[in-house]
């Protein structure tokens, strides 16, 4: 069923997102024809356009995402969703997963836009320095460390945003409507950033950046509560420190945000 | 006859809102029940716990044995009294959508009804009227062989000619040895299929009976009954 579910939610929201590609792809094409053609004014008025469309497409995919899940499970379509014979963690897991797999299709798309848009600018020679740069200091993973960090933000994200709905469609919460969904998330972002920052400082696991004689990144099993305090001083840290508690934070909470969701569902669903 | 839906001491509040307070009843497969009351007396509240989307309720909710979960929803068809059908949807999506998900969906007998009231599989849901809508959705769900069906006020907002064609449906299709909910407060199209009658007011059961008790006892119809018990509602 979990496929079934699956199927159909790729179906129904790959109604609307992929014209949105469309129209970053169209606006690349336009970019490189005027780069090509040396417009100057024709260049840089389509590559700023193309560098807005890039940040839009990923941010209009969580505003699709975040109303797809709200209505598709907590207005009308709820009845059909929820009288279906399947076990509610598919439910909610299939809305993850499809999610999860267009959110990091739009990143992508809105970064090959971005990157266009700089090369249409003329600024693109900085990124490949930078790029250069990284190889040279053996640095190249940290692409691949950004990516991952990247998907996980996505989904820590969307867990969240999941668990403000559904705790916003318990009956208590009835009276707020929507705006109850936006105060627990809001409420709970709070909270959350303040542990995930406590988490940061104080769990003893850290990167450390050594940026002044040869530069290099390691794992160490230090806190950042000291790098902070030098920093407070005034004495200058030869090393940067950079807590991994958020980033391990993050993980339990993502666990801990679909697992409340899922019992909210199973034992507090109260559609309006 | 078996007993297929038992509730004990049921209740459910919103705030401090008492919607049901102490239902306790129990229904056989086999008969054609008549869930009647006023708006806001807690007759959808019932039926959406029967259905499984309303969990937070205090009290006993058994349906064939089992509290509500993924066997009861597989074994009720439930028509909600909203429209729940995405509206980009047209009826050949549904259709496709009930086959994927229900075992006891007979996709040919929904097709023959689709043909028989003249709806069209291809037209988009939101370019229909509210009562080929509600068509739509009727044929749906009549086209499964449950045990259980639960439809809520499936009548509201229709002409005439069209709260006989769904009661037609309703009747031509229903399986002999289900249980039929039908909730509603448009009593004078639906009286004559009753086999039995429960009016709720405030949250509780007010009478509970056969529709031929009612009339025997009380010495009038059940739509005269309804009206004599709600007058003052």
């Amino acid at each position: 069923m979990l496929v079934k579910l699956i199927k159909y939610e790729f179906k129904d929201t790959s109604r609307i997102i992929p014209f949105f590609y469309l129209i970053t792809l169209m606006f690349i094409g336009i970019v490189l024809f005027a780069t090509e053609s040396n417009i100057m004014w024709f260049r840089m008025t389509s590559s700023i356009l193309l560098l807005f469309i890039g940040i839009a497409v990923s941010v209009i995919t969580w505003v699709i995402i975040v109303i797809r899940f709200y209505k598709n499970l907590f207005s009308n379509e709820g009845y059909l969703m929820f009288t279906l014979p399947v076990k509610t963690y598919t439910l909610l897991t299939s809305k993850t997963i499809v999610s999860i797999c267009w959110t990091m299709l739009s990143n992508i798309i809105g970064i090959c836009a971005v990157l266009i848009g700089m090369y249409g600018l003329g600024i693109a020679e900085d990124l490949v320095l930078i790029s250069e740069k990284l190889s040279e200091y053996r640095l190249d993973y940290i692409i691949l460390c950004v990516i991952i960090l990247v998907m996980l933000e996505s989904l820590y994200l969307l867990c969240l945003i999941f668990f403000a709905i559904t705790i916003s469609n318990r009956s208590s919460f009835h009276k707020l409507g929507i705006a109850g969904a936006f105060i627990i998330y809001i409420v709970t972002n709070i909270i959350l950033q303040i542990v995930g920052s406590l988490f940061s400082i104080f769990v003893p696991i850290s990167l450390d950046l050594n940026i002044v004689n040869e530069i290099s990144i390691s794992l160490t099993f230090e806190n950042m509560f000291g790098y902070l305090l030098d920093t407070f001083r005034g004495i200058e840290p030869t090393n940067v420190v950079i807590g991994l508690g958020g980033v391990i934070f993050e993980l339990i909470m993502i666990c801990v945000l679909f697992y409340i969701t899922l019992e909210n569902m199973k034992e507090k669903l109260s559609l309006k | 006859m078996s007993i297929i839906i038992q509730t004990d001491s049921l209740k459910k509040n919103y705030g401090s809102k008492v919607v049901l307070n102490n239902i306790s009843m129990s229904i056989e497969r086999g008969t054609i029940v008549g869930l009647l009351g006023p708006n806001g007396c807690g007759k959808t509240t019932l039926i959406k716990i029967i259905a499984g989307l309303v969990k937070d309720y205090s009290g006993k909710v058994l349906i064939d044995n089992y509290e509500p979960g993924e066997y009861t929803k597989s074994i009720i068809s439930y028509l909600p009294e909203k429209t729940y059908l995405p509206d980009y949807y047209s009826p050949k999506d549904a259709l496709d959508f009930f086959e994927d998900f229900y075992r006891d969906f007979d996709r040919k007998k929904a097709e023959d009804m689709l043909e028989k009231f003249r709806l069209d599989p291809n037209q988009k849901l939101k370019s229909m009227s509210k009562g080929m809508q509600e068509k739509v959705q009727l044929i749906l769900v009549m086209s499964r062989k449950a045990k259980i069906y639960l439809l809520d006020e499936p009548l509201g907002g229709l002409d005439s000619a069209s709260r006989k064609a769904m009661l037609d449906i309703i009747l031509d299709n229903y399986s002999e040895d289900a249980a039929v909910i039908i909730s509603t407060h448009l009593i004078n199209d639906v009286e004559r299929i009753f086999d039995r009658v429960i009016m709720i007011g405030n949250g509780s059961i007010l009478i509970d009976d056969t529709a031929d008790g009612i009339r025997e006892k009380n010495g009038m119809s059940v739509v005269n009954l309804f009206e004599e018990v709600f007058k003052c509602w």
